[in-house]
C-alpha cells in the first residue's frame, strides 16, 4: 500500500505543470496532433517543452551524462514516430514520462543480465552495529548529496528508488515495468533506501 | 522488536502498511531506540529530498539545441 498522500502531491505537482505551460500557448494534445499532422515546427514546441524533463529523468536512471543525453535523443525520435499514437486520454507528460522509461529499461535489457537489473536479494545493505556510527538522525539530507549517492547504487535498486521514489509510479507499476513481483520491487525500494543513508552518512564522514 | 526485524520493517511502517499490532511493535521499538528512530528519521529526509528532485533544475543539461539538430527530423516522415 503506497501513501496516498504521495500519489496526489504528485498528480498535483503533474496538473500545475501542464497547467503553467498551456497558459502560454497551444496546449500539449494540440502541438501533438499538429505533429502528427505533419507540422515540425509543433514537434520542436513540444520537444523544447519537455526536453529537460526528459533528460534529468534519463539522467537519474542511467547515471551517465552521455548515455542519458544519447538517451534522450532516442526518446523524442520514438516520440516523433508514435507522435498520432497520443490520444489525449492521459497528460501529455505522462504519457511522454512512460515513453522514456520504458526506453531507457528496453536499454538496460539489451546491455544487461537479468541479475543486473535486480540487485541481488542478499541482507539488508545496512545493519546497525551500536556504537559504530553516530547515533540520531542526519540533521538534513541536500539534493545534491542525494544525487552523488543515486549515482552509486547498483542498477536494480537505483532503478525501483527512482520510480516509486522520485517519479512516484506505484509499487504494481514498477513492478509491470520490470517484469518483477511486487513483493521484489518492495524489497527493493526498502534496501535501496538503506543504503543510500548508508552511503550519504559516508559522505558526510568523509568531508 | 529487536533492531533487525524493525530496520526491516520501516518502509511497510512508514507507508501504513503494516497491520495494526506490527505498527505498534514498530512504534514502540522506535521511542525506545535511539538508532533506529535515527534511521527512521534519516529515511524521511531521504524522500523529502527524493520527492524535491522530480522538479529539480540542478542538472548540468546538454546544449537542447545540439540534440534537435542531432535528430535531423526534417527527412523523416511522421507516423
Amino acid at each position: 500500500m503506497d501513501n496516498p498522500e504521495k500519489i496526489s502531491e504528485q498528480k498535483e505537482r503533474e496538473d500545475v505543470s501542464v497547467a503553467e505551460v498551456e497558459k502560454k500557448g497551444p496546449s500539449d494534445l494540440e502541438l501533438a496532433q499538429k505533429s502528427a499532422a505533419g507540422d515540425t515546427s509543433a514537434f520542436e514546441e513540444l520537444y523544447r517543452r519537455h526536453f529537460r524533463r526528459v533528460y534529468a529523468l534519463c539522467m537519474r536512471m542511467m547515471g551517465n551524462p552521455t548515455e542519458a543525453e544519447d538517451m534522450t535523443q532516442e526518446v523524442f525520435l520514438q516520440l516523433f514516430n508514435k507522435i498520432g499514437m497520443f490520444r489525449g486520454e492521459s497528460a501529455f507528460t505522462t504519457w511522454l514520462h512512460r515513453m522514456t522509461v520504458n526506453q531507457v529499461l528496453m536499454h538496460f535489457r539489451k546491455k544487461s543480465t537479468r541479475s543486473e537489473l535486480i540487485t541481488d536479494e542478499g541482507e539488508t545493505p545496512v545493519q546497525i552495529v551500536r556504537g559504530t556510527e553516530n547515533p540520531g538522525s542526519m540533521a538534513t539530507v541536500d539534493r545534491i548529496a542525494l544525487e552523488k549517492a543515486l549515482q552509486q547504487l547498483p542498477m536494480g535498486y537505483r532503478t525501483v528508488f527512482v520510480l516509486h521514489d522520485i517519479e512516484g509510479y506505484e509499487h504494481y507499476e514498477v513492478a509491470e515495468m520490470l517484469g518483477i513481483a511486487e513483493g521484489t520491487s518492495k524489497s527493493q525500494l526498502h534496501k535501496a533506501r538503506l543504503k543510500l543513508r548508508q552511503l550519504i552518512r559516508q559522505q558526510a564522514a568523509s568531508k | 522488536m529487536d533492531c533487525s526485524e524493525s530496520l526491516e520493517l520501516l518502509s511497510e511502517y512508514r507507508s501504513g502498511a503494516l497491520g495494526e499490532s506490527q505498527t505498534l511493535l514498530v512504534r514502540a521499538h522506535l521511542s525506545g531506540c535511539v538508532d533506529c528512530d535515527g534511521v527512521f528519521k534519516d529515511l524521511e529526509l531521504i524522500l523529502r529530498a527524493a520527492a524535491s528532485l522530480r522538479e529539480t533544475n540542478g542538472y548540468a543539461y546538454p546544449d537542447e539545441n545540439v540534440v534537435w539538430q542531432r535528430l535531423s527530423l526534417s527527412n523523416k516522415p511522421i507516423h
